[in-house]
């Protein structure tokens, strides 16, 4: 009897065709609402909430959405072009600032009226404060893009407590004197270490700050259950109508990437942020999907960095042979066309960007001349290290199989993050190595300075980790950095893109682009060039009671 | 342990060594004559073999499993994969087993300190997470680029893995030391090489070949939980645990990337079993 | 009775420290700079050896496992490398996940080995038993994961049945997300638990008490399940003491599998990062968690066995 019965279950649940199609859609509503809630997921864990630890992509989406800095970039609009708006630099806490004349000197007046989510004033002397402790915390990363700031290095090497260059006359005046001029200094303070914080609340807190958060932005945190979810509540006291429609946003840590789909698909999620390649696959073919994908360019670059010191790679006809090896429509295939063939590390709608400049063509008969002529007619055998990871495995194949075509024969070690730091930092690491490169803001400085001037080579975790020593392009790059004349500076990176392309020291390879799939009710997103995943625009656009209107029966969605 | 009174015993054992022997030939045959006449497994094609979009193909006359993420041969990949996976674990249970019958025979022959020495040892590896152990030590071997993986895996394998046999081999050598033949040939003054080659090897002969079988098929499972965290060897040499980690993002569109190398690893590991059954059933008829 | 259990606990404590040491010798041999983990790929070289002054890295290997185990003894686990969480707040946290997924992997693994163990000695060499036995092979060839993958695609995904992923909601929606990476878990040692009862069983049943009880006219079933499964029971409370430190490595594999929140996962994460504080605390918690089942297993066997009790 049981077992008959489990048979018929069985049988039941076999034939049961589910329905693919998004299970909901809009309600109709005519304009952005407030209320509802929106889930999404990572697939790693939430490593800390202090804006002055955070550098991961997971952390920035947490404290994207709890600090506002004195300046901000406005929110992506859907449309793949829509993040190009999204990189001028707007006013945020601070209503407006000045640049004195010889870029030296920076002063902000801050709005009026701005709170905490506890409702205590933001004041000028939180600025100073929260600059002055990525300056002494020994964990973070940010200490150096204040170098240029007066009296920074004292700081730094704990000499002194006060900051020089970092003044707070009165509770809405801020200002900053730097040592040198730089064009990109705006950005810095736009990144969210930069974010108020009064000493009080670090002082009370102690170490417990990075889960007690002083949220100066559009939401506030609710709960975090570490390693599990974090749940932002809207911050009643933002001085910002515009943004923080959603009533609460939790993320889901630690969630697969193949599982994060079919969450999304079931409506546990209400976003789904880069599929993995199959599922991405799939959506394409579902035309009740396809108009709920979201595109938009991202500023990061992919290729393979080389050490130029090392021979067989320190003759620039073999590394030109490499780029002229690799065949970047089978990258852009093996990533189902979500990817951008480069000629460059700058990607496209960044500034100074040299848009004629073309990737190098797919010739391995020139490559393998290149490299006869370098003296290496049969080729060689070299190692390559990249990281553990299903996209870099599948790339290291297909960058296998392209270089084995002109007798480079690569033997590949996928390695762990830490390991494959560690590596391919050391000058006599290996040669050949899997890169990539985020910006931390829009900038070609962010890019360029960090990769290529031979002030970032080191013993010992090196950023310039192609070991590239060029004093032509140092002294470029420095000028470029300290021109304030916007068509002067274009002009400059685009005859450093020039350099670089010619010099190759690496293989230029492709510019990723975020794709991020919606639920119908979901409205006025896109993946934000800087920030990634950033939800404090978005709005619902659910039924008056709440609920998510289901897709009628039938009914095809949209 | 011998049961008398079990009539079908002196058959039992015939049956599933045979199945499992043939099974087993029939996967070694794969693994290294198969992927000689075929596509090569480790050549990715992304222009036949793969879809416009990128996507993996069906299975189909040219590919009879379809193909994987880079266009290449799904059945030609398992077959290949086996090489890694049971040579890994076949090199790893010859370690492990030396290691457990040098220690073993030896601890049971000199006795005293040594034999307690070797009782706490066995007691401490066992009484910790074998696997987690060899979790780390193969990350670390794998970091420190000792090797591509599968070598070294083998190797964590066989050095966590020796115990088992030792204990085994330790209670029978003992017991073997004991018994009047091999005293009297003591007293009659043999040396010990001797006395190990005539009368302590000859007599673990069948345990150790028991101890191992079982090794082999637990090393199966080792090394494809290893390689499915991804302790593999190094792309783009497949193993099975590999195949099935890389593919498992595709159980939407290509569930065939997941199904072969499980199915390769289940049949494989249970034709060890047979093995092992089919040797047990042996080992009682040796007994009595 | 005491002195056992002491010489247990005192044992304990050796394999915690065999543990931690071979781990820490393990991890530091791996090259890879841990500071990294700390402050990100975009730091400079200056915030680096910072980081590395402040978290003592610098320092010799024999410094750093002298204060290591320095502060192991006071209590002290120190704090993530890639989080700055305190080590023992990450161990609360996940263990009780970990703790919810093996002992519902070893109710499932008796609940479904012992009445299969009894059925296949019950109907001995018919179709029943060979079926078991035959099932039984096949699940223990099959690795957790593929079990795990299996379940993922046809529960999960095809049927749309059950929850694939995460840890829910306190109640009957936890309860639903552990049925799969449970029955991953638990389908391997059910299958040995099966075998093990029917070799038991078999061996008793052959034995005279037996004999002497069917002689007076004990119905079969209760000759199986009191006379014969009693004696039979205390080698499966050992077998299950033994594959618990099977399964705590099998957690690792299904709980990555079903995004688990638990400590295998957690310890994976932290290997492939080589965030050893974090390693070095799971490691130590598993040897002493599995020392602490050891010595239960142990005192329950006393409980079962009668006559155990009387050794030394």
């Amino acid at each position: 009897m049981i077992r008959e019965l489990a048979l018929c279950a069985l049988l039941v649940a076999a034939c049961r065709e589910v329905d693919r199609a998004p299970r909901w859609s809009a309600a109709g509503g005519d304009g952005p609402r407030r209320g509802g809630a929106l889930r999404f997921s990572t697939t790693a864990s939430l490593r800390t909430l202090d804006p002055v630890l955070a550098y991961d992509e997971v952390s920035l989406y947490a404290t994207q959405h709890l600090f506002d800095t004195l300046i901000g970039y406005p929110p992506a609009r859907p449309g793949t072009a829509g993040g190009r708006g999204a990189l001028e630099l707007v006013p945020q806490l601070a209503e407006s600032w000045q640049v004195s004349e010889d870029g030296l000197e920076l002063r902000f007046t801050l709005r009026e009226g701005v709170r905490y989510d506890d409702g205590t004033a933001i004041v000028a002397a939180d600025f100073k404060y929260a600059l002055e402790r990525a300056l002494r915390t020994a964990d973070s990363p940010f200490g150096g893009f204040l170098a240029g700031v007066v009296g920074a290095e004292d700081v730094r090497a704990g000499r002194r407590a006060d900051c020089a260059g970092v003044r707070a006359p009165d509770d809405r005046h801020l200002e900053i004197s730097l040592s040198r001029r730089d064009a990109s200094f705006l950005y810095v303070l736009a990144l969210k270490f930069a974010a108020p914080l009064p000493r009080a609340h670090a002082e009370r807190a102690g170490a417990e700050l990075r889960r007690r958060p002083l949220a100066s932005g559009p939401y506030r945190l609710a709960a975090w259950r570490e390693g599990e979810r974090l749940t932002l509540e809207r911050n009643p006291h933002h001085w910002d109508r515009q943004r923080g429609w959603i009533d609460v946003l939790t993320l889901l840590e630690n969630v697969p990437q193949d599982v994060e789909f079919l969450m999304f698909e079931r409506g546990e999620l209400d976003v789904c942020y880069q599929p993995s390649s199959p599922d991405y696959l799939w959506l394409r073919a579902q035309p009740a999907w396809t108009p709920l994908i979201r595109r938009v360019d991202l500023m990061n670059v992919f290729g393979e960095r080389i050490n130029v010191t090392r021979p067989p790679f320190s003759d620039v006809r073999v590394r030109r042979a490499l780029n002229y090896a690799v065949n970047k429509d089978h990258l852009v295939r093996l990533l189902h066309g979500t990817a951008t063939p480069s000629h460059g590390v700058l990607p496209p709608g960044m500034f100074g960007r040299d848009p004629t400049l073309a990737p190098y063509p797919h010739d391995p008969a020139r490559a393998r001349a290149l490299l006869a002529e370098a003296g290496y007619p049969h080729g060689f055998e070299v190692e390559y290290v990249t990281l553990a990871g299903d996209e870099p495995r599948r790339l290291a194949g297909s960058l296998q199989a392209d270089l084995a075509e002109v007798g480079v024969r690569l033997k590949v070690r996928a390695l762990s993050f830490t390991a494959y730091q560690d590596a391919v930092g050391a000058p006599d690491g290996p040669a050949l190595s899997y890169t990539s490169w985020l910006q931390d803001y829009p900038d070609p400085s962010s890019f360029i300075d960090t990769r290529f001037h031979s002030r970032m080579i080191a013993d010992h975790g090196s950023m310039n980790d192609s070991f590239y020593r060029r004093p032509d392009v140092d002294a470029l790059i420095d000028e470029a950095r300290a021109e304030l004349d916007p068509a002067k500076r274009a002009a400059q990176y685009r005859a450093l893109e020039r350099r670089l392309y010619d010099d190759a020291p690496w293989i230029w390879e492709y510019h990723r682009v975020a794709i991020e799939v919606v639920q119908p009710y979901v409205q006025s997103y896109a993946p934000h060039p800087v920030w990634l995943r950033d939800y404090t625009s978005t709005w619902l656009d659910l039924r008056p009671d709440g609920s998510r209107a289901p897709r009628r029966a039938r009914e095809p969605a949209r | 342990m011998p049961r008398a009174q079990d009539p079908p015993a002196r058959r039992r054992g015939r049956r599933p060594l045979a199945a499992g022997l043939i099974a087993l030939l029939v996967v070694g045959v794969a693994a290294w004559v198969v992927p000689a006449l075929g596509p090569d497994p480790n050549r990715p094609d992304l222009d036949r073999g793969l879809t416009a979009l990128g996507a993996p193909l069906a299975p189909s006359g040219d590919a009879p499993l379809g193909t994987d993420d880079l266009g290449r041969d799904v059945f030609a990949r398992v077959c290949y994969a086996g090489r890694a996976s049971l040579l890994t674990a076949a090199t790893g249970t010859a370690l492990a087993v030396l290691l457990g019958l040098l220690a073993g025979m030896s601890a049971g022959l000199v006795g005293g300190a040594l034999e307690t020495a070797l009782a706490r040892a066995i007691e401490l590896v066992l009484a910790f997470p074998i696997l987690l152990l060899a979790l780390f030590a193969a990350t670390a071997l794998r970091a420190a680029s000792l090797d591509g993986g599968g070598g070294s895996l083998a190797v964590v394998l066989g050095l966590l893995g020796w115990p088992a046999t030792a204990r085994v081999v330790h209670a029978r050598t003992r017991a073997l030391a004991a018994a009047d033949y091999v005293v009297a040939a003591r007293g009659l003054g043999a040396s010990v090489p001797r006395l190990v080659l005539r009368h302590l090897l000859p007599n673990l002969a069948a345990l150790v070949t028991a101890i191992a079988v079982i090794t082999l098929s637990q090393f199966l499972l080792a090394e494809s939980a290893l390689s499915f965290v991804g302790l593999g060897p190094a792309p783009p040499e497949p193993s099975w645990g590999q195949m099935v980690w890389e593919g498992r993002i595709y159980y939407r569109s290509a569930p065939w990337l997941v199904l072969a190398p499980a199915l390769a690893i289940v049949v494989t590991v249970a034709a060890v079993h047979l093995v092992a059954v089919g040797l047990q059933g042996t080992l009682e008829r040796v007994e009595r | 009775m005491t002195a056992r259990v002491l010489r247990r606990v005192a044992w304990a404590a050796a394999v915690a420290w065999f543990a931690i040491t071979v781990t820490f010798l393990i991890l530091r041999a791996v090259p890879g700079d841990p500071a990294r983990l700390i402050v990100g790929p975009h730091a400079g070289v200056e915030e680096l050896a910072r980081a590395r002054a402040a978290h003592g890295l610098d320092d010799s290997l024999i410094v750093q496992y002298a204060r290591y185990v320095g502060h192991v003894v006071q209590g002290e686990l120190g704090e993530s490398f890639r989080s700055q969480r305190p080590v023992r707040e990450i161990l609360a946290a996940h263990a009780w996940p970990t703790f919810q997924l093996l002992g519902a992997a070893i109710l499932l693994q008796l609940a479904l080995g012992v009445p299969l163990g009894l059925a296949a000695a019950r109907w001995s060499d018919r179709w029943p038993d060979r079926a078991i036995t035959g099932g039984a092979l096949l699940a223990l060839s099959a690795p957790p994961f593929v079990v795990g993958a299996l379940l993922f695609y046809l529960a999960g995904y095809r049927w749309d049945l059950l929850p694939i992923s995460g840890y829910g909601e306190p109640g009957l929606d936890r309860l639903a997300h552990l049925v799969l990476p449970a029955l991953a878990q638990a389908l391997p040692g059910a299958a040995a638990t099966a075998q093990l009862l029917r070799a038991e069983l078999r061996g008793a049943l052959a034995r005279d008490f037996i004999r002497t009880a069917r002689a007076k006219g004990v119905p079969e079933r209760a000759v199986l399940g009191r006379h014969a499964l009693r004696p039979s029971l205390p080698p499966i409370v050992a077998a299950v003491s033994v594959d618990v430190g099977v399964l705590v490595t099998g957690a690792v594999v299904v709980e990555s599998l079903f995004g688990w929140p638990g400590l295998g996962r957690e310890a994976l994460l932290a290997v492939l990062e080589l965030d050893m504080p974090v390693v070095l605390g799971v490691v130590l918690l598993s040897s002493v968690v599995i020392a602490a089942i050891m010595l239960l297993a142990d005192l329950a066997n006393l409980a079962l066995d009668p006559r155990t009790r009387r050794e030394r």
